[in-house]
C-alpha cells in the first residue's frame, strides 16, 4: 500500500504557492499527492504544476473533478494525461425526476462514451458511492455501483472506495467492502460518525475527519481489504480542520480565518503516524517513494 | 491565562486514573478540569468509600508527582431531575473533594425533565443548588451551571437570560456560570453576546467545536451534533470567544474540552480481533500536543500570555 494525501480546502486556505504547498506536504511525509481538477489545464500550466512538484519531490496520483457532461469532461481527462495522473473520479448524472432504471441507463451511456477518451489518455475512470445527501442517485449500496458498472461492459471503470461516504450508510463495512474485490481503483480514508438521514446538508453530513477521529469501524475496513489483495493508494481525503468564519455584528477584527500552516502541518503529521498505525495493525506493508 | 484540559474518556482506554497525568503532563498541560463526572460518577467509585480521603490524597499525590494540577472540575454525571438523591450524594463527597484535590470550582448540568414548564425548572434546581450550599460554603467551592442542551431539550439553560434567571434566583456568592462553546453552538446562541451578558458571573469555560445546530431528523443522535472538537476545527466563533473573554476581563482557565480521537467500543462481528478501537498512547500524545499548540495559538493571537 503506498500513502497519498488529498489537498484540502485547509491547505488551499493558506494562499500558498504551488512549490510551496507541496514542499509542506512532502516536510509531512507525503510524496504522494490528490488534486481537484475542474477546469482544463494547458500544456503550460500542467508543466508548471509538474515542475513545482518535480522540485518539492511529489508526485499526483489522482484527480477528483466536479465537471459533468461529455463535452466538458474530455478536456479533464486530456488535462490529466499532461499532468502524467493515471485515475480520475467523476460523478455521476442525476436528475431529480429519474428512476432507478433511467438513471442506471443514462449513466451506463455516459461512462461508456467516455471509456474510451479514458483508455486513449491512459486513464482509470473511477466512480463512488453516494451519501445521503446525493437523494437523486441510486449508488448508495455497493450492489448498485457495481451493477452500474456492470451495465457499461466495459472492464476499466473502477470504484474510488471513499470509507467516509459508504459509512454514511450505515452498513456493515466489511461485507460492503468485500464485494469489491478487484474492482477497487483507489481508496479513500476518512472518518465520520455514521449517516444522518436523507436531505442533510452535505457539509454536516460528511465530516471528512482522520481515520479514527470517528465511529467508523477502520478494523472492518482493513480486515475486508487485506482480504481483497488490494494494495494501492491509502489516500487521505480529509476535510479537517475546517474554519468558518461568519459575519458577527460583535467583533471588529478576525484572527482566525483559517487554520495556521504549523498546526497544519503538526495534525497532518498525527494523520500520517494514525495511518501508519492502522496499515501496520493489519500487516500491510507501507511501499515509500523512491 | 492557564490552559487546561477535561480529562477525555480516550485516556481511560488505557490507563487507571492516576496513570494518566503524566501523560497529560507529556502533552504540555499542566492544568487539567477534574473528572468527577466518571470518577464519581456511580457509588461503585472508590472515592464513595470508607477510604475516600485516602483515596483522594493518593490522587493528589499522583497529580503533584506528574507535575500538573485541577484548576476546575466536573461534577458528577447524571440527571438531577430523575436521580436526585443520588447525584446529589455524589456531588456532595466530590465538594469534599475538592480542598484536598486544590479545587476551588465545580461545573454541573442542571435539572430538567420533559414538560418541566420554566417556572417548575426554576424551582427544582434552586432547591437542589441549595442543598449543596453548606458544603460549598465549608468547603470553599464555586458551583458553575454550564450551559447544556438544544432548543428541544428540557433546559431552560440555553443563554446568558436562561441562565442569569436560576443564577439570580439561587441568589448566593458561590454559584456561577461556566460557558460550553459546543453547546450554545448547538443552540445557536451567540458567543460574544452571551459571554458578555454573563460578565463576572463566568468563572469556567469549555471549550470545544461543532458545525452548529442539526436538524429535528438528527435530533435522535446526539453523537453527531456535540462533537466535542477541538477548537479552531469546526464552525464555532472563536474571535467572538476571546474577543468577549478579553472584554471581561477573565480571569478562569482556557479549558479545552475534546473527546477525540474517539474510542470505537461497540461489538462487531466483522471485527474479528480488532486492534484499532482507539489510536495507540503515542498517537494519543501527539493529538493532545497538537490540541495544547492550538490552545496556545489562540491565546497569543490575542496577546494573551499561556500559562
Amino acid at each position: 500500500m503506498k500513502l497519498s494525501i488529498w489537498v484540502s480546502p485547509a491547505w488551499r486556505a493558506l494562499d500558498l504557492n504551488d512549490r510551496e504547498l507541496y514542499g509542506h506536504l512532502k516536510d509531512c511525509g507525503f510524496s504522494r499527492v490528490c488534486g481537484e481538477l475542474n477546469a482544463p489545464a494547458g500544456k503550460e500550466e500542467a508543466e508548471a504544476l509538474l515542475s513545482a512538484m518535480k522540485d518539492a519531490g511529489v508526485t499526483l496520483v489522482k484527480e477528483r473533478t466536479s465537471v459533468l457532461g461529455k463535452d466538458a469532461l474530455i478536456p479533464i481527462i486530456e488535462s490529466c494525461a499532461r499532468l502524467h495522473v493515471t485515475q480520475l473520479v467523476i460523478p455521476l448524472l442525476s436528475a431529480e425526476n429519474w428512476k432507478r432504471d433511467e438513471y442506471m441507463e443514462k449513466n451506463a451511456a455516459y461512462l461508456r462514451s467516455l471509456a474510451p477518451v479514458a483508455r486513449e489518455n491512459g486513464v482509470t475512470l473511477m466512480i463512488e458511492h453516494a451519501g445521503h445527501f446525493q437523494n437523486a442517485h441510486y449508488t448508495h449500496s455497493t450492489h448498485e455501483l457495481l451493477h452500474l458498472i456492470d451495465l457499461t461492459g466495459e472492464d476499466g471503470i473502477m470504484v474510488n472506495l471513499n470509507i467516509g461516504a459508504i459509512g454514511l450508510m450505515d452498513v456493515d463495512l466489511y461485507p460492503e467492502i468485500r464485494l469489491l474485490k478487484g474492482r477497487i481503483g483507489a481508496v479513500d480514508m476518512n472518518d465520520n460518525f455514521f449517516g444522518m438521514a436523507l436531505g442533510i446538508d452535505k457539509w454536516r453530513e460528511d465530516l471528512a475527519l482522520a481515520p479514527l477521529m470517528g465511529f467508523l469501524d477502520y478494523d472492518e475496513v482493513m480486515r475486508a481489504l487485506t482480504e481483497t489483495g488490494y494494495d494501492g493508494d491509502m489516500n487521505l481525503l480529509v476535510n479537517y480542520p475546517r474554519v468558518l468564519p461568519k459575519e458577527s455584528p460583535y467583533i471588529t477584527e478576525r484572527k482566525f480565518t483559517c487554520f495556521p500552516l504549523p498546526l497544519l502541518k503538526q495534525f497532518t503529521l498525527w494523520m500520517k503516524h494514525t495511518c501508519e498505525f492502522i496499515i501496520a495493525s493489519y500487516g500491510a506493508g507501507l511501499e515509500e517513494e523512491a | 491565562m492557564k490552559i487546561s484540559i477535561s480529562q477525555s474518556s480516550v485516556w481511560a482506554k488505557f490507563f487507571e486514573e492516576r496513570d494518566y497525568y503524566p501523560h497529560i503532563n507529556k502533552c504540555g498541560f499542566r492544568y487539567i478540569d477534574y473528572n468527577f463526572y466518571e470518577f464519581v460518577g456511580t457509588d461503585a467509585s472508590p472515592y464513595m468509600d470508607k477510604d475516600w480521603e485516602e483515596q483522594t490524597h493518593l490522587t493528589k499525590e499522583a497529580m503533584d508527582k506528574a507535575g500538573v494540577s485541577a484548576v476546575t472540575s466536573h461534577a458528577p454525571k447524571g440527571e438531577p431531575a430523575v436521580d436526585t438523591e443520588g447525584i446529589a450524594r455524589r456531588t456532595l463527597r466530590s465538594i469534599e473533594m475538592c480542598p484536598i484535590l486544590g479545587i476551588d470550582r465545580m461545573v454541573y448540568h442542571p435539572g430538567g425533565i420533559k414538560g418541566m414548564t420554566r417556572k417548575e425548572y426554576i424551582d427544582f434546581n434552586v432547591s437542589y443548588v441549595r442543598r449543596l450550599i453548606p458544603a460549598l460554603e465549608k468547603y470553599g467551592v464555586n458551583l458553575l451551571l454550564e450551559n447544556v442542551g438544544r432548543w428541544d431539550e428540557p433546559f431552560y439553560d440555553h443563554d446568558a437570560d436562561e441562565m442569569l434567571d436560576l443564577i439570580n434566583a439561587v441568589d448566593h456568592p458561590l454559584y456561577h456560570a461556566c460557558i460550553d462553546t459546543g453547546h450554545l453552538n448547538l443552540a445557536e446562541g451567540n458567543q460574544y453576546k452571551t459571554i458578555t451578558a454573563l460578565g463576572d458571573h463566568l468563572m469556567g469555560l469549555h471549550i470545544q467545536d461543532n458545525l452548529g445546530a442539526m436538524p429535528v431528523q438528527m435530533l435522535d443522535k446526539p453523537w453527531r451534533q456535540d462533537l466535542h472538537l477541538p477548537p479552531m476545527t469546526m464552525g464555532v466563533d472563536f474571535d467572538e470567544v476571546l474577543q468577549a473573554l478579553i472584554k471581561i476581563n477573565y480571569k478562569g482557565a482556557f479549558n479545552i474540552e475534546p473527546e477525540s480521537p474517539r474510542a470505537y467500543d461497540k461489538a462487531n462481528k466483522f471485527a474479528v480481533n480488532p486492534r484499532l478501537r482507539t489510536v495507540s498512547v503515542p498517537l494519543t500524545e501527539e493529538y493532545y500536543k497538537w490540541v495544547y499548540d492550538i490552545a496556545k495559538y489562540m491565546l497569543g493571537q490575542y496577546g494573551i500570555e499561556a500559562e
